[in-house]
């Protein structure tokens, strides 16, 4: 929900600042097109000039250089109005503009147009100087207001501006809710795709179509992992199916073969060849089995029975199995288990724990054909344990200390060391492989809890 | 019954070549008396008619499984009972067992991996109806000799006594003797506790333990140390 918030927060500031940004682009374009265009101002030379520049000698007026240059830039047509109503100077003067003018008359001109004309007027010593331009090309309006509206202009701009903010924000605020509203579900709903929950959203107003979309793929996304499952589940049982079936025939290799290593009708070759076949079929037994718990820690389909156990009695235990039963001469086992380590505990799958302690150890034993001294140890780490089995034989090859968290199937180590490593990933903890400088391997079992 | 290979045996399992070979092996062991059958039906009728001793019992069969017929069988007799196994999954059902099964072996197996269990489990149930009475669970060391049943040490010197917790770490030496037992074990025989908080005092009752059976409790013959693991009382080169 978090960043759904987020989202919004940053479409309402990205609203406001777009409306601000308009704002101050709008008062930035007014501003320049004014001060660009002269006719908006109408003043680009003065009426005043023009009118000073026509001088009066001996009753003949003429309009000086100066003068006539500005007004043929401006004007099309200029005259002088006597004090008395006639007109004593022209210039240009259309046909339709009179020649006589009362006080209705130039009152009424000055103000609108003359004849449709637009003039500017200006007055001299001997009367109104009158300049024309050509008809419909002046916007004339004389614009009356008091003199308290005029002082308010500024402050009526200032709230005019406050206002749009105002209201710009307002808007924005009101969109981002209404945004919010909208998008709360669907973001709800991609969650709950996420954690591969089947979502049924509503499928009506704006957002209908994107919801529909979802809960569609939700079902999509709930089928495939349905499919993929059962293909794990298929796989899973095919093994255990396989692993059944092959321990009756098994069971008769195994049962037949070591009642033959044992007969005395038969030579001590023979013997020694039913010995053989014995610890061979003893090795499928193994195969089996590990493939077995494999395909199941693979696909998860061993389900962890959980308890709390004490990692030193386990590792006693199978450390007093293995002598118990005979482990000979060349290979010795030895276990350190300070004092305070009895008082740990773990909470594991015991089974599975002892597996992949037991798996170690068959390794160090597999591997070191002419024997080794193998050492369990347990110690308290910050966090819950580690149980370290070490021998001073041969050592790991290079491509099983890579300690990659992913499982690799590595030729001559069988499924015994993927198993270690599933066992110890399902515990939430992890194995880790190395060859010691002193010589010989170790493995640590580090639980994380 | 004089011993237990006089004991009358029930094999079911599904396939007949297991049961074939199952009975060589039980009757190569000392077991003359064993009866099989491949179904349900047939370990019922066996088992009402003959009243075996002890059972094996497949977990699968063809008209039902073992973990019900078992509990069929235990509401009128309390022999000891075997399960064969060939599936890693039930060894979790097997190993919460509550179902009141005696021990469990996964197919496949070894022949002396059968008649070991199997001799134990049966020698643990009519051992002691076996013994005659004057015969007193013994343990001879040299020339110590432990009587269990009264709790009391000979030796040259004369009589020792036992103390309850002596004789109850002893007792769980001799029962496994010649093999190490865990001081985690050996804690939960005398006290039924964890080792944890034990330590010292496990080592000290073992001290006066061989005080009592050793010669030299210094140097210590029969009661060994398994350092790291527990202990082990060593078996009598004589016997």
């Amino acid at each position: 929900m978090k960043s759904l918030r987020k989202i919004i927060a940053r479409s309402i500031l990205l609203t406001a600042t777009i409306s601000l940004l308009l704002v101050v682009v709008n008062i930035i374009f007014t501003a320049n097109w004014a001060m660009k265009n002269p006719s908006v101002t109408h003043s680009k030379y003065d009426v005043g000039e023009i009118a000073d520049g026509l001088a009066n000698i001996d009753g003949t007026y003429s309009l000086n250089e100066t003068a006539t240059a500005q007004f043929n830039a401006q004007y099309s047509w200029a005259m002088l109005i006597g004090q008395d109503g006639n007109v004593v100077w022209s210039k240009n003067l259309p046909a339709d503009v009179p020649l006589i003018y009362t006080l209705t008359d130039i009152a009424t001109f000055t103000r609108w147009y003359l004849n449709d004309y637009p003039v500017s007027v200006w007055e001299s010593p001997d009367g109104l100087i009158v300049l024309g331009e050509p008809k419909g090309s002046i916007w004339k309006y004389p614009i009356t207001s008091t003199e308290a509206t005029i002082s308010q202009v500024p402050s009526y701009l200032g709230g005019f501006l406050i206002l749009n903010l105002g209201a710009a924000l307002i808007l924005a605020l009101l969109l981002g809710l209404w945004l919010y509203r909208k998008l709360k579900p669907l973001y709800e709903g991609i969650t709950a795709l996420q954690k591969k929950e089947t979502i049924l959203l509503p499928t009506k107003g704006v957002t209908g179509e994107v919801a529909r979309i979802l809960n569609e793929t939700s079902v999509v996304l709930k089928e495939q992992g349905k499919r993929l499952a059962d293909r794990d589940k298929t796989r899973t049982e095919w093994i255990a199916g396989v692993s059944h079936d092959i321990r009756t025939p098994l069971s008769m290799v195994m049962g037949y073969s070591s009642q033959l290593e044992t007969n005395p009708n038969l030579l001590p070759a023979e013997q020694d060849q039913a010995k053989i076949i014995r610890e061979q079929s003893q090795r499928i037994k193994t195969l089996v089995a590990d493939l077995n718990i494999a395909s199941k820690l693979e696909y998860e389909m061993q389900p962890l029975h959980l308890s709390k156990i004490s990692p030193a009695a386990m590792l006693r235990s199978i450390s007093a199995d293995y002598i118990n039963n005979g482990l000979s001469d060349p290979y010795s086992i030895s276990l350190k288990a300070t004092e305070d380590s009895n008082g740990l505990s773990l909470l594991c799958d015991e089974a599975l724990v002892h597996r992949a302690v037991t798996n170690l150890i068959d390794n160090s034993i597999r591997h070191n054909g002419s024997g080794c001294i193998i050492d369990v140890s347990v110690k308290k780490h910050p966090d819950g344990c580690i149980i370290k089995i070490s021998d001073d034989g041969k050592g790991y090859p290079p491509e099983v200390l890579v300690n990659s968290d992913e499982p690799v199937f590595l030729e001559n180590h069988g499924l015994g060391l993927i198993i270690v490593r599933r066992i110890m990933k399902l515990h939430g903890g992890k194995a880790t492989f190395e060859n010691p400088s002193s010589g010989g391997c170790s493995v640590s079992l580090i639980f994380n809890q | 019954m004089k011993t237990i290979f006089e004991s009358t045996l029930l094999v079911v399992d599904d396939e007949p070549e297991i049961l074939i070979m199952l009975k060589k092996i039980l009757n190569q062991a000392g077991f003359s008396n064993v009866l099989t059958a491949d179904c349900c039906q047939q370990a019922r009728e066996i088992f009402g008619a003959e009243k075996p001793n002890g059972v094996i019992l497949d977990i699968m069969l063809p008209d039902g499984d073992g973990f019900s017929l078992m509990q069929e069988f235990r509401l009128k007799s309390n022999i000891p009972m075997l399960f064969l196994s060939a599936r890693d999954e039930d060894e979790n059902r097997l190993l919460g067992l509550g179902l009141g099964a005696d021990d469990y072996i996964t197919k496949p197996f070894l022949p002396r991996e059968v008649v070991l269990r199997l001799s134990g489990i049966l020698r643990r149930v009519y051992q002691p109806m076996l013994t005659p009475p004057s015969q007193d669970e013994c343990l001879v060391l040299g020339d110590v000799t432990v009587n269990f049943k009264s709790g009391i040490v000979q030796t040259c010197d004369g009589e020792k006594t036992l103390t309850a917790k002596e004789h109850a770490l002893l007792k769980k030496l001799w029962e496994d003797q010649g093999n190490i037992v865990t001081s985690d074990r050996l804690c939960r025989a005398a006290w039924d506790d964890d080792l944890y908080g034990y330590e010292n005092t496990l080592m000290v009752h073992i001290r006066r333990l061989r005080e009592k059976i050793e010669e030299d409790p210094s140097q210590p013959k029969y009661l060994l140390t398994v350092r790291g693991m527990g202990y082990k009382l060593a078996k009598d080169a004589n016997r």
